[in-house]
């Protein structure tokens, strides 16, 4: 029922705590939104959940997260099996510098273990995320060529091809225009038929919207989770309740 | 106003030598010269064939390019990805420093070093060589080589790299898959002008090639370039002479070549770029 549990888990930068002891139990297929004002750690404790951090210098963990049962923070996992089960979605779109074909298959070419069928599987991604309609034609034109939502969608895709368990999305629509915005996340509402989502957002009203339980993060610490609903009508917690009725932030 | 200037003065330098050629090359025939295997000069009645000395740059020209190529990408991968920082500096200082190396004392040192290395490891009558030529010309041409290839892969912006990575792309998967594609462009302007110097150059080649203007048919002969040739007969002959005026239909000659591969990679250039 929970695929993601985050245990006692700090982080550092240096000697700067960014976050602060986290206990957190995300349920599967589900959409989880963490929300906070800048700086509060958000973005650091969705790119610990692949490990991305990992790249960052001065970077230091304490505690664990366990993803399916294993703690990822033990040093004898594969990082780079973990990362294919968990995606991830930037905050700008970054697709490579490649042919739209080339971006998808990606993930696949690198790692084609059960010899899937790749020409199908891009396809089958493409439909996923709508994009294609638009893009059948020009598999081979660089996808640097699309417009930002498309880029966006494409990132979505070149994700699910890895038939991950969980996805991230780290602000996935902020440099997105509204109505491209809107379109993304009725986007992301069909991906919780198959995957444990989890996304970070500035935008309220895109958490309230999307998802069905909300974090909300402050200076580090783990404030508050629970159901969206409570979370946006009747949260428990002072700090919440000025957050969500913006007195800052 | 500067490309202006330059596009007048690669007219200008186009219409010198083919001024001073034109006679020559009426009179012994364009393609005699070009296709001609024997450069005697200074014989009765002169022979100006100029296939040795094109083959023997060509292959001189081919034989660095097979060596620095492969160094240089290398080079500069390790350079930008792999070592740590303060290994990075030293390496980006000791190469810049190897850049500012005159030609003449990289001739030099292959003239007393590598030459003899090569005679006696090939066991050869001579080490002076078109092999020798194409090392101290590799290792002329790798300093820029590296430090542009360098630049290329190191402005590869981040958030490729991490969007790899997040894929489960390790680094070397990475390396490989999406920093040299997204070099690839400025590792090519790096391999071109590389390839420029090469070709232009003259001094060193002409102190280990041995300067036997035959057609070589091995690497391990001594060669001559067209480059050396003008060095090294330009100060010998009368002015206005056939034998003056066969040295400027050499440049003449020198000239296209350059012009055509700078023609391509410009092409090549802009077709990756979109
Ligand atoms: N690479 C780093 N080195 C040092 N400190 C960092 C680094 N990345 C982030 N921080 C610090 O860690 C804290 C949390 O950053 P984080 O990016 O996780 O915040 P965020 O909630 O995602 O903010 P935003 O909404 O602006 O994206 C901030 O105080 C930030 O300055
Ligand atoms: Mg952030």
């Amino acid at each position: 029922m929970f695929n993601l549990i985050i245990k006692n888990f700090s982080l550092y930068y240096y000697n700067f705590c960014a976050l602060k002891n986290i206990n957190l139990k995300i349920k599967e297929k589900n959409i989880t939104a963490m929300i906070g004002p800048s700086g509060c750690g958000k973005s650091t404790l969705l790119r610990s959940i692949n490990r991305i951090n990992d790249t960052i210098k001065g970077v230091f963990t304490k505690g664990n997260i366990n993803v399916l049962g294993k703690n990822i923070y033990n040093t004898k996992i594969d990082v780079e099996a973990l990362r294919r089960n968990v995606g991830m979605v930037f905050q700008r779109p970054n697709p490579f510098p490649l042919s739209i074909y080339e971006n998808i298959s990606f993930g696949l070419n690198i790692n084609n273990k059960n010899s899937i069928n790749i020409k199908m599987a891009v396809k089958e991604s493409l439909k996923d995320v709508l994009l294609w309609d638009d893009v059948k034609n020009k598999l081979n034109r660089n996808a640097l060529n699309l417009t930002l939502e498309q880029q966006q969608r494409l990132c979505i895709a070149r994700a699910i091809i890895m038939k991950p368990n969980i996805i991230l999305f780290d602000e996935p629509c902020s440099s997105l225009d509204p109505i491209a915005t809107q379109r993304i996340e009725e986007l992301i509402l069909t991906l919780k038929k198959e995957y444990t989502v989890i996304i970070v957002t500035h935008n309220m009203q895109q958490a309230a919207r999307i998802s069905c339980d909300t974090a909300f993060m402050l200076q580090g610490k783990l404030i508050e989770f629970n159901k969206t609903e409570k979370i946006f009508t009747n949260p428990m917690e002072k700090e919440t309740e000025n957050y969500i009725t913006g007195r800052f932030g | 106003m500067c490309g202006m200037l330059s596009v007048i003065f690669v007219i200008l330098i186009f219409g010198f030598l083919f001024v001073e050629s034109f006679t020559f090359l009426k009179n012994f025939g364009i393609f005699r010269f070009i296709t001609g295997k024997h450069w005697f000069p200074a014989s009765n009645p002169p022979s100006f064939g100029i296939l040795p000395l094109i083959i023997g740059s060509i292959l001189i020209t081919f034989g660095a390019c097979i060596i620095a190529i492969p160094i240089s990408i290398m080079s500069a991968l390790f350079i930008s990805e792999i070592a740590p920082e303060n290994l990075r500096d030293f390496l980006k200082f000791l190469i810049e420093l190897m850049a500012a190396i005159p030609s003449v004392i990289i001739g030099f040192i292959g003239m007393i070093i590598l030459v003899p290395f090569i005679k006696k490891t090939f066991n050869l009558s001579t080490g002076l060589t078109a092999f020798s030529g194409s090392i101290v010309l590799a290792f002329m041409s790798m300093p820029t080589m590296i430090s542009i290839s360098e630049d290329a892969i190191h402005s590869v912006p981040w958030k490729y790299k991490e969007g790899a990575i997040a894929l489960g792309a390790t680094k070397w998967q990475t390396i490989r898959k999406v920093v040299l594609k997204a070099a690839m462009p400025g590792i090519i302007a790096a391999i071109m002008l590389g390839i420029g110097r090469i070709i232009g150059e003259t001094m060193a080649v002409m102190m280990v090639t041995g300067n036997a203007s035959n057609i070589p048919k091995t690497i391990f002969v001594p060669v001559r370039t067209m480059t050396a040739t003008i060095a090294a007969e330009m100060g010998e002959t009368v002015r206005g002479s056939m034998h003056y005026r066969s040295l400027f239909a050499i440049g003449l000659i020198l000239f296209l070549i350059t012009f055509i591969i700078n023609l391509i990679a410009d092409l090549f250039l802009r077709k990756i770029r979109r």
